[in-house]
């Protein structure tokens, strides 16, 4: 027998290792849902449009863990495309839903595409590059944000509610 | 995987190679089903996880820093999507970095995934003490194992960046979690003769 035989110890984690991936795959397997989403997610690598991520939260970012979502949220997602847009989002639980306020920089966006997982709510975007929505009591959202001025952003979706 | 080969896999599927996308996928579908879980996410919270962690990486194809890292960069996303819907979800996570699992799943009480295992794991003994002996284990060695039991394994990286430790810290940690499991496996085995 050679010394790189493992010792007993180690074979019984290695029992435990295949026995516990066996049970995780009979009590938790992977939906096979997730693996379709997974798939499909290659048709975002050139879906003509520029991404903006989630670039600052504050009920994460803000070192403030202990902060419930009942609080007012901002959200901030970019830079996205050539010219380095941002997206402003702040958020506020009311009775019934959400009220939003936006902030699309630089200016030149005319329209925002609110999605959520029950719908979408269509809001123009002012000469500020303001604007404004009321949401129902939605799970997720993202933004699309369309004009003339570069292809269509579209933000990452976010956990809301 | 092999970073060479991961990288590659990266770069084919950013110009456009479907059948590298689903290699990729192949390979780190179920770290990411198991970065979610580990944060006791439920199936439609998991499942957002999911969609939203592989849409960014389809996204960042090509612009990854380090495309042989891809399972690694997998992981950190869905471990930050998971916190993400945790916090929006109102589920405040404790201050430990290995002790805030205790959020219950939305669609599914305790109670329920217990039973609905209890069902799944019928007339199989063995399988039924490593599954109390699991729900026994402190949060942290279930997040642990949950990730290391992610089929094809993750590597060492992978593991480490999903729970946001250094990679010195998993093989330890791991051995730890393992001796407790298999303690309390084989308490309950002694428990089950004595009946």
């Amino acid at each position: 027998m050679t010394g790189d035989m493992p010792r007993e110890e180690e074979t019984g984690d290695m029992d435990l290792d295949a026995a516990l991936r066996d049970l995780i795959g009979r009590v938790d397997p992977m939906p096979p849902r997730a693996g379709e989403y997974a798939i499909a997610a290659f048709g975002f690598r050139d879906a003509g449009e520029d991404f903006a991520d989630l670039e600052w939260d504050s009920l994460i970012d803000d070192g403030v863990l202990t902060r419930g979502p009942d609080d007012g949220r901002m959200l901030v997602f970019g830079p996205a495309g050539p010219g380095g847009v941002r997206v402003h989002l702040g958020m506020t639980r009311v009775a019934g839903g959400f009220e939003v306020d936006g902030l699309v920089e630089p200016t030149g966006h005319t329209e925002a595409v609110l999605l959520h997982d029950g719908g979408t709510v269509l809001r123009p975007i002012d000469g500020d590059g303001r604007f404004d929505a009321d949401l129902p009591s939605v799970r997720s959202i993202r933004l699309r944000l369309r004009g003339a001025v570069s292809p269509p952003i579209v933000t990452a979706w976010v956990a809301v509610g | 995987m092999d970073p060479l080969e991961t990288a590659s896999l990266v770069h084919r599927a950013a110009r456009g190679d479907p059948a590298a996308w689903e290699t990729l996928v192949g390979a780190y579908a179920t770290l990411v089903w198991a970065v979610a879980r580990a944060h006791r996410l439920g199936t439609a919270d998991a499942e957002d996880v999911c969609q939203t962690t592989w849409e960014k990486f389809a996204r960042s194809l090509g612009t990854l820093s380090d495309p042989g890292r891809a399972g690694a960069w997998l992981s950190t996303t869905a471990r930050r999507e998971s916190l993400r819907v945790l916090v929006a979800r109102n589920r405040t996570p404790p201050a430990g970095d290995m002790a805030w699992i205790g959020a219950a799943r939305e669609d599914e009480s305790p109670e329920e995934i217990v039973v609905a295992a209890d069902e799944r794991l019928h007339r199989d003994e063995l399988a039924t003490r490593l599954w109390e002996g699991l729900n026994r284990l402190g949060d942290g060695c279930q997040r642990l194992l949950r990730v290391m039991m992610a089929e094809p394994a993750p590597s060492y990286a992978e593991a480490a960046a999903a729970l946001d430790v250094s990679i010195g810290y998993r093989g330890p940690t791991r051995r730890r979690c393992l001796e407790k499991l298999r303690r309390l496996v084989s308490g309950n085995a002694e428990q089950a003769h004595d009946r």
